[in-house]
């Protein structure tokens, strides 16, 4: 199974609206089944984040550490969402 | 129920982000739906994580905090007389925000819904056009259940 980390500042807010847009993505692709999705809060992950194929945020992350991680912002505005999906499929490896 | 009439602020006159933010933590606090601690959350939160976002027409923006500061969900707005200057959730970038959402939300599944409305309504210019230009607060609350976002 491939993994995939979702973070936001609470992990309750804009992580879950990206985590279900990235599964109906996944889904339409049929990739659904071969990814866990998880999500949690960007303090609480952001040191483990080489323990997820892909790591995604909706919040800044630090400079050290921000190639490493997808900015999920675009998929709660729908501007540039395309890329986003992009980099996820990529960084999963499909 | 969600806009309440009282937490529903056209055209008003804030200088900068803390005094946008602060009037309205002050709305939801005298409707009794958020704790005393409220206000100094969202304000440290914006601050730490910035929730503006930048829609095709116009900014944006989604101030919350944690949800143990929430006795009653609502949402507030506040469309803003003259933009302020907000950052971009996810990369800090300046952005001139004409709307303000202040969600004070509890943890439920209703909230999920409820945000990928407020997302989708975000990317629809035409509601986003009306949000600009309502003036009575009955027509703003049947925009709101038309998006479904309001019930």
């Amino acid at each position: 199974m491939k993994t995939i980390m979702i973070v936001c500042g609470s992990g309750v807010a804009t992580s879950t609206v990206a985590e279900g847009k990235i599964r109906d993505f996944l889904a339409s692709k049929g990739f659904l089944d071969q990814v866990n999705t998880f999500k949690g809060t960007v303090a609480q992950y952001i040191n483990n984040i080489d323990d997820y194929d892909a790591f995604v945020s909706t919040v800044v992350v630090p400079d050290d550490v921000r190639d490493q991680v997808i900015n999920a912002v675009p998929l709660l505005t729908g501007i540039g969402a395309d890329s986003v999906y992009e980099q996820i499929i990529d960084k999963l490896g499909f | 129920m969600l806009f309440d009439r009282n937490v529903i602020l056209f055209d008003e006159q804030a200088t900068d982000l803390e005094s946008a933010l602060s009037i309205l933590a002050d709305r939801l606090y005298q409707a009794g739906c958020v704790t005393e601690t409220f206000k100094p959350a969202i304000l440290a939160r914006e601050a730490q994580f910035p929730t503006a976002l930048k829609t095709q027409t116009i900014g944006v923006a989604i101030p919350h905090t944690d949800t143990d500061k929430v006795t009653v969900p609502q949402i507030a707005f506040m469309r803003l007389k003259r933009p302020v200057k907000f950052l971009q959730m996810g990369d800090n970038t300046e952005i001139q925000v004409k709307l303000i959402f202040m969600l004070a939300l509890k943890e439920s599944t209703d909230q999920l819904a409820l945000l990928q409305s407020l997302m989708a309504l975000f990317q629809n210019n035409q509601m986003l056009g009306y949000l600009q230009t309502v003036r009575d607060k009955d027509t703003f609350i049947n925009i709101m259940k038309t998006a479904g976002i309001a019930h």
